[in-house]
């Protein structure tokens, strides 16, 4: 097996036996008792309800597990001194950094999965009927994840500490959720170098609105198929790459 | 950040960025025009920050329901101060159910059953054929081809002339589909008991007992047992 694949592998057992899989058990126990409720409140929507807090429920943990993981991951290594013992050998730091981004990406996706398994399980005993589109809006959290495991790896880069590294990753992911509202600002009563202050952070934040396929379940025409999905797809590969390379040209100059 | 890399991976990003954004899919309307009022508003405008259209959709839905299967603070008010007025309904004015439902519109106008249902409480309930109507016009400003709206407008509009036999009629195809809401089937049966149509309101009020909506069910097996038949196929 390659260096790359060695970290990869090794990044993802240590993550699934960590904070992942306690996350996945949580997540069941919440939507239990929350299908009991919303059943009593929704009634005759009561699958629709449940559908949209298991997506959202899912995108939310995850986000935040992946933050936190790539936040701490490299603090805890040098903590471990683990970082050292890998750098000492021919490993480029590239492949260190790649490595450690799929397997914590690879993590992220299992427990998303595992998620996902509990939450279809739940609708389906509830009379849901399973539609295509449910896939695509697990495909677009798996974008949203990739994209912010990047970005959390740039900014735990840039910043001094993990709790700021921490703070900026949810402040963009959050952001990233909100960039047409951020256009319409810009658009509406601010002018001068608000708006344009207000623009550039349209274009700089992560467009996670993009991978946003859960809200647009249901949707006549927007739903978007292979196209759309092929575009979102293209735009997480290009901003993962600029923000793991970002972290890249910052980590191989720095000294340890 | 500093060096060529970084630059390279920037521009990279941003390129990325000035592309998608203008093909990003942003089917909700803007921020100016979602209807918030003081008690769902934090919750509404963070659920709608972070892309949760569909979720902020669905707790307006849940307080809407809740609203309209409590009793009515106005009309116990009205009946507690008898002076100041006569009430509308014998079971509650509900004056915020339209802009209740208007509100979740907002949030999510593909959302259907919201409007079936505010629309079909205040046509055929409420007897404000008006509201349902101007509710119906905002709906289709969205979805001007829902077959389910137009027929509502047909039916509240024959319920206004009182012509109940084609207002039901309009509403054939919207109470034979499966997500047609408990409480219009639980109207229009009741319309078919008052206009002798036993075979329909028998079928109508066994398809309640299906439904997912429990509180119409003790009404419907009372019926059933009015019209002498049994609950079961």
């Amino acid at each position: 097996m390659s260096a790359l694949g060695i970290l990869c592998a090794n990044a993802w057992r240590e993550q699934v036996r960590g904070r992942f899989f306690s996350v996945t058990l949580i997540f069941g126990g919440l939507m239990l008792y929350m299908s009991v409720l919303l059943g009593m409140l929704a009634s005759d929507q009561e699958v629709r309800v449940l559908l949209d807090f298991g997506l959202s429920f899912i995108d939310v943990l995850a986000a935040a597990a992946v933050t936190f993981a790539a936040a701490t991951g490299l603090v805890r290594e040098m903590e471990t001194k683990t970082l050292y013992l890998i750098l000492s050998r021919p490993v480029p730091r590239s492949v260190y950094l790649l490595g450690r981004y799929l397997g914590l990406l690879l993590s992220a996706l299992t427990a998303v999965l595992a998620m996902a398994v509990v939450h279809v399980s739940i609708l389906l005993f509830k009379g849901w009927h399973w539609e295509a589109g449910y896939l695509l809006a697990l495909a677009g959290v798996g974008l949203k994840l990739a994209v912010t495991a990047a970005v959390a790896t740039l900014l735990t880069m840039i910043s001094t500490s993990v709790l700021s590294a921490l703070c900026l990753t949810g402040i963009s992911w959050m952001l990233g959720h909100f960039v047409f509202e951020i256009r319409f600002m810009a658009t509406q009563a601010l002018a001068g170098a608000s708006a344009k202050a207000l623009y550039v952070m349209a274009y700089v934040v992560p467009n996670l609105q993009l991978f946003n396929f859960r809200d647009r379940l249901g949707i006549p025409d927007a739903t978007g198929g292979g196209v759309s999905f092929l575009f979102a797809l293209s735009y997480c590969l290009v901003y993962s790459a600029a923000c793991l390379g970002g972290a890249w040209g910052i980590f191989r100059r720095r000294e340890f | 950040m500093r060096g060529p890399v970084e630059g390279a991976c920037l521009a990279a990003a941003l390129a990325a960025a000035a592309v998608a954004l203008p093909r990003t899919p942003h089917p909700f309307p803007p921020p100016s025009q979602l209807r918030l009022v003081p008690e769902e508003a934090v919750a509404s405008a963070s659920l709608v920050s972070l892309g949760m259209h569909r979720l902020a959709a669905d707790l307006a839905f849940i307080r809407l329901v809740v609203y309209y299967g409590s009793p009515d603070r106005d009309a116990r008010e009205q009946a507690e101060h008898p002076e100041e007025g006569p009430h509308d309904h014998a079971g509650g004015v509900y004056r915020d159910i339209g802009p209740r439902a208007l509100r979740v519109l907002s949030l999510d106008p593909y959302f259907e059953y919201p409007v079936l249902y505010a629309a079909g409480a205040l046509a055929f309930n409420l007897h404000r054929p008006d509201e349902a109507l101007s509710l119906l016009a905002e709906a289709l400003r969205y979805e001007p081809r829902n077959w389910k709206y137009l027929s509502y407008v047909g039916a509240v509009g024959f319920a206004k002339k009182g012509d109940p036999e084609r207002a039901l009629a309009e509403l054939a195809g919207v109470l034979a589909s499966p997500d047609c809401p408990t409480m219009l089937r639980s109207i229009a049966a009741f319309m078919c008991v008052r206009m002798g149509r036993r075979e329909q309101a028998i079928k109508l009020y066994r398809q309640i007992l299906e439904s997912r909506d429990e509180g119409y069910h003790p009404n419907a097996r009372r019926m059933l047992e009015r019209l002498g038949a049994p609950a079961g196929r």
